[in-house]
């Protein structure tokens, strides 16, 4: 296992290596200026902002010594926000996006598994049926629609929570509700298909057969079971969900991450493009090597670090 | 044990032993698909939401031509009309009446007061363009991304998926590699870059959407190969000296029904609102053209004056999604190798 | 079933208030705004504190280097500069104390300034003037705004700017209240272009002695102005709060004690939080469908902001070099339908180059469309008529066209619209839209790399020169191949032999205007307008036309 792990750990920073590479060429190929007062600026100021940021150089010179800097630990300045360290806006902004993405997390995927639960064991009733109405409605629905009508009639016209902004945990009901549908949907469904197929499965009737409890039965055998492709979705939608989205920050006033890296990307303000697809691409992969170790936990079947058939 | 007198003897016969008899079998002979659709036939959820979808896409089809505008035909002194439908309009629950409500809760038909002779359907948008067509216009291209997305996530994401989990070791560390890079790219990055390449519209959103749409399906397919390869159908097979080609394809794809249905579906909308997403930075559809995502986008920002701007096209799209997940639901169960009677 | 749909709501329900136990606590400021508004009218309400939505963060709080609406109108609150613009968006003495002292020639004004205090003790000084500019024009700086605001207009910035040595501006400290400033020409708009936060003072002592973290934060800040800032993360912040100054010299003119900032980003959120009572004014609200509701409401304040748009030809391209050929295609799109069928939201059709109720006439006080009016307006017949001249003069009888515009809705709503009836009026005409990020539209204006260009420009400072100057040949904003020497040399006149005559240099600029449209170098699209929620017990709300966009300093809650 520690063989595995210290492997894994030098692909990872392989893979991000090669992830920030890509990611800079192709963020150099992208048109447009960083400069917002491009419209205004004379020649001679526009030569003196690209010297400032060594936008002058060559890309690949630019190239070698961003990956230097990145190595010693900086991530450079923000254009757009008037020279402000990236690291410092990246953890500025991470905190709210995060806690929403947990929350979200953690309230979609119970709710969801309840939902998954209740549709397999009531198979083609009613209960199933609005279950899985429910799930597909939550993602048929796109989340701005969703959260706009919430922030209404839930906000203005109920008065039960706040609006918009971020100034205190009332704060995130609405957003994280929005936020949770997806979670919801995703795990209500995955969770359904697997505890069917998981409980007409023998040793579920052998555990029945046994007189193991109806709870027993849900929650220690098949449960576990119906866990390897949920946890596979429910991994980097973490990630996605931790990240933030540009539609929920948006609407609800949220200082997230999600809406600052869409921004970014608009106004080509390249170093926090850079850092934030790094702090990104990160915790994509961490939260892969996490899941491919939780697979062995949850099925001893499943061995990844041998290989060998 | 004491009424075993009773019994008669002649209720008893010798059992005629016909080894050929043994080995006939009793179902006719099917394939392993035609027993899907046998089956899938039953599910009485499945085969409406079938003819729904085909309802969907032949007015997908005809719809931007039956009625009397063109889809890009604009004429703003008909900016924002409500919905009015001959005959239906006399029914007043329902929202075909050309009444809009204003701010202070009183309705007015806003085509007598501005004079207007024209039946708009579904209403007009702020270009007063028919919105009856352009709904459906958008269905269309809201449909082909549907089913490229599906396409994609079959094609490349399950064969990626079953090939990385199935042979492991080394092949599966290097093909995850590509996973990891591939999602660790910003899509946003890559998509823009398009505009460069290409022209923003439909065809940077198909390549976008084969970069990285079938990543997700992949990795839930090598996670179900992962648990399943080691079980003792796929050791009988390989005992018996089946191909990889053949286990891959025979015994552990069909297994893989579930989830790989399950996925696509949310491929689906997913694709269709990251096209939407897209017409929102900008990137995505060039106006005229529209897609029921994009519709849904203009229409939320006038929700409250115009509601209907939104719902039409929110409820096509519910419908649709709904519709495709009876029918997965109905096809995971017909192909269910485990459930098959 | 029953119990099945009992079982599922209390499942919800549990879910739910695990959830919203797990985020309980600690709420008591959200209520404190909502009913801070009393019922009857009259007199002033008792806590003077209001709370107002931006639709941004403030990028840098540094006088020197925003470069940005919601930066400029923060520090126009929090710290002040030779003058400031009132609610008639007239300059008014900030810190200067009686009018300057101006040279014959109009080029020397020697400023003289009151006595005042930075919010740490130390009094504002001439010094403090010199450091900033001297900071805003050197190089290594980079900022913005400062070369821009600076050359062509104060004696020497083209020098120091482009030798490095800060010290060739001219500007200099004749004693701690004592400033003289040298121009290159008279500058007829001078007060008002001093009210512009990039000529504000800066403290050199705190700046230098706070370095990097200068600006960084509230605590890193002096002020000067009517409000302090009292909390502000940084750039990154989305709420933060500023508190009438007492150091300020005209307190007592300042009635509001406290406002909360917020920033909201979309426009239907921004009208929520607002119908919630959770702010009193909004950002500009820019959605035609968010405007509506609000028609006749007395909380929605409108007015007409000096911006323009425009679809920019480019000569470059050999079609669009055509006279005939830019002339049919300004004069082919309904632009009265476009404002009060689409925008609905106050702006006007504009068929001129400088817009309306921006500057006036220096004698007479007339408009300065007054003495022009409207040119190329709306007219397809004669619009075909040059189309076919022009397509006969080319040898060709159709055309493709790119147009390159913004992607907000608002743009692409309205460019769907100029090409339909571009289309429909001129046969042979073909347009392909392209809607692109503004940094890329950006940069493909610099480039030139475009056919048709649909963008626009807002002033800086009030002067008809902000606009004249864009279009002469070779000029830095010009970016399409324009040009015309009698144009030029009507806009050189104005700058140099007509700069003391007022009046004279108005007509000049006024003729410029007209042989600019007899070329149909452009074709203007609308004049946009402003709208914003206002809390309707809210007094004395005051928005600017250049520049920053708001002043609370005239402000007041009532009862």
């Amino acid at each position: 296992m520690v063989k595995y792990i210290a492997q894994r750990v030098f692909y990872m920073i392989l893979t991000l290596f090669i992830i920030a590479s890509l990611t800079f060429f192709l963020m150099k190929l992208i048109p447009g200026t960083p400069f917002k007062m491009g419209e205004k600026m004379s020649d001679a100021q526009m030569e003196v902002m690209l010297e400032k940021y060594d936008l002058d150089k060559p890309v690949p010179v630019q190239y070698v010594s961003y990956m230097t800097n990145i190595l010693k630990g900086d991530l450079g300045t923000s254009f757009q926000f008037g020279d402000a360290e990236v690291s410092e806006l990246i953890g500025n902004r991470i905190g709210p996006s995060a806690l929403l993405g947990f929350q979200a997390l953690l309230v979609g995927s119970l709710i969801g598994t309840l939902l998954g639960i209740i549709g397999a064991l009531k198979q083609n009733t009613w209960a199933d049926y609005s279950s899985t109405f429910v799930a597909v409605l939550g993602k048929s629905i796109p989340s701005f629609v969703f959260a706009g009508l919430l922030q209404y009639y839930v906000g203005v016209k109920l008065g039960w929570f706040p609006v918009a902004f971020w100034k205190g945990p009332e704060y995130t009901v609405l957003p994280t509700i929005a936020l949770a549908m997806f979670p919801i949907a995703i795990t209500a469904r995955f969770m359904r298909t697997e505890m069917i197929e998981v409980l007409s499965s023998d040793y579920i009737t052998l555990a029945k057969a046994k007189g193991s409890s109806y709870f027993d039965i849900i929650f220690k055998h098949a449960l576990r079971n119906a866990l390897i492709p949920v946890i596979t979705v429910l991994g980097p939608l973490a990630v996605s969900l931790m990240t933030g989205s540009l539609v929920i920050e948006k609407i609800f006033s949220v200082p997230g991450i999600g809406e600052q890296f869409v921004t970014s990307v608009q106004v080509n303000d390249y170093s926090v493009i850079m850092g934030t697809t790094l702090l990104f691409a990160f915790l994509f992969i961490m939260i892969i090597l996490v899941v491919d170790i939780l697979y062995g936990l949850i099925d001893p079947r499943i061995r990844l670090a041998g290989g060998k058939q | 044990m004491e009424h075993t007198e009773k019994i008669s003897k002649d209720q008893f016969e010798p059992a005629i032993i016909d080894s050929k008899k043994s080995e006939e079998i009793s179902k006719p002979s099917l394939n392993f698909w035609q027993d899907g659709w046998l089956r899938l036939r039953k599910n009485k959820g499945a085969v409406i939401s079938l003819v729904v979808i085909i309802l969907l896409t032949i007015l997908a089809l005809i719809g931007p031509m039956i009625s009397n505008y063109e889809f890009d035909r604009q004429k703003t002194a008909h900016a924002n009309l409500p919905p009015r439908i001959p005959v239906l309009e006399n029914i007043s629950w329902l929202p075909f009446d050309g009444m809009r409500t204003l701010n202070n809760g009183t309705q007015v038909n806003v085509y007598e007061q501005k004079d207007i002779e024209d039946y708009y359907w579904f209403g007009t948008d702020n270009l007063g363009r028919d919105q009856f067509s352009r709904v459906w216009k958008g269905t269309q291209i809201s449909l082909y991304i549907a089913f490229l997305a599906a396409a994609i996530d079959m094609i490349i994401g399950v064969a990626f998926g079953v090939i990385s989990g199935y042979f492991g070791g080394r092949i599966d560390t290097f093909m995850q590699r590509i996973i990891e890079i591939l999602s660790g790219i910003p899509n946003l990055v890559v998509v823009i870059l398009m505009i460069l390449i290409l022209e923003p519209g439909i065809i940077s959103i198909t390549i976008a959407l084969t970069i990285t749409g079938w990543v997700s399906m992949a990795r839930v397919v090598r996670a179900q190969v992962l648990k399943l390869k080691g079980q003792e159908f796929v050791m009988a097979s390989r005992t018996l000296g089946a191909s990889h080609s053949k286990i891959m394809f025979k015994h552990l794809i069909p297994n893989l029904a579930g989830v790989i249905i399950i996925n696509t579906m949310f491929t689906i909308p997913n694709a269709i609102f990251f096209e939407a997403f897209l017409s929102f930075i900008g990137l995505g559809l060039q106006e005229p053209l529209a897609s029921l995502g994009t519709l849904i986008d203009a229409g939320f920002k006038t929700m409250r004056a115009f509601p209907y701007q939104m719902l039409i096209p929110a409820v096509v799209i519910s419908v649709i999604m709904i519709a495709f997940n009876m029918i997965a639901d109905g096809v995971r169960d017909a192909l269910d190798p485990k459930m098959r009677d | 079933m029953k119990k099945s749909k009992h079982t599922l709501l209390f499942i919800l329900f549990l879910a739910l208030s695990v959830f919203l136990a797990a985020c309980g606590g600690g709420n008591e400021d959200a209520e404190k705004d909502n009913n801070k508004t009393g019922e009857e009218s009259g007199g002033l309400a008792d806590t003077q504190e209001i709370t107002v939505l931006e639709s941004a963060e403030i990028p840098s709080m540094d006088s020197v280097m925003a470069q940005d609406t919601v930066g400029f109108s923060m520090l126009n609150n929090v710290n002040e500069g030779l003058y400031r613009l009132d609610p008639e968006q007239n300059p008014v003495p900030g810190l200067v104390d009686g009018d300057p002292t101006v040279s014959e020639d109009g080029t020397v004004y020697t400023f003289k300034l009151r006595e005042s205090q930075w919010s740490n003790g130390e009094p504002v000084t001439a010094h403090d003037f010199v450091y900033a500019w001297q900071r805003a024009i050197h190089p290594d700086t980079a900022s913005p705004y400062g070369p821009y605001m600076m050359v062509g207009k104060i004696k020497g910035a083209k020098e120091a700017f482009e030798s490095g040595d800060a010290t060739k501006l001219a500007v200099k400290a004749l004693s701690d209240l004592e400033l003289e400033v040298t121009l290159e020409q008279p500058i007829p708009y001078m007060e008002s272009l001093m009210a512009f936060p990039t000529f504000y003072p800066q403290n050199q002592k705190f700046v230098e002695e706070k370095g990097k973290d200068y600006a960084k934060n509230a605590e890193n800040l002096l002020f000067n102005g009517p409000f302090k800032m009292t909390d502000w993360n940084g750039v990154t912040a989305s709420s933060w709060t500023i508190e009438k100054n007492e150091n300020y010299w005209d307190k007592d003119n300042v009635t509001l004690e406290k406002i909360n900032y917020n920033v909201s980003k979309d426009p239907q959120a921004a009208a929520n939080a607002f119908e919630a009572g959770e702010a009193d004014v909004t950002p500009k609200l820019s959605t035609p469908a968010v405007i509506m509701q609000y028609e006749g409401d007395p909380r929605l304040v409108r007015w007409l902001e000096p911006t323009i748009f425009w679809l920019k030809f480019n000569q470059e391209n050999e079609a669009l070099a055509n006279k005939n050929i830019r002339m049919a295609l300004s004069l082919a799109f309904d632009k009265d339908a476009m404002v009060n069928d689409i925008l609905q939201n106050g702006s006007l059709a504009a068929n001129y180059a400088v817009p309306a109720e921006f500057v006036r006439h220096p004698e007479t006080d007339a408009d300065f469309r007054e003495g022009n009016g409207d040119m190329n307006t709306y007219n397809p017949e004669e619009a075909k008529k040059h189309w076919e001249q022009g397509l006969k003069e080319l040898g060709t009888d159709s055309l493709e066209f790119s147009l390159l515009s913004g992607d907000t809705e608002t743009s692409k709503t309205l460019d769907t619209y100029i090409v339909d009836q571009l289309q429909n009026n001129l046969p042979g005409l073909k347009i392909n839209l392209e809607s692109v990020p503004f940094s890329v539209r950006l940069d493909r204006e610099n480039n030139m790399d475009y056919d048709i260009l649909h963008s626009g420009w807002g002033p800086d400072y009030l002067d008809p020169m902000t606009f004249s100057d864009l279009w002469i040949t070779g000029g830095g904003n010009n970016k399409m191949a324009y040009s015309n020497a009698e144009y030029d040399k009507l806009i050189n006149e104005a700058n140099t032999t007509l700069a003391n005559e007022p009046a004279a240099r108005f007509q000049a600029l006024q003729d410029a205007e007209k042989i600019f449209f007899e070329d149909a170098a452009i074709a203007p699209t609308y004049q946009r307008s402003a709208n914003i929620l206002v809390n309707d017990k809210l007094e004395g709300f005051t928005y600017h036309l250049v520049g920053p966009e708001y002043s609370w300093k005239f402000a007041k809650l009532n009862k």
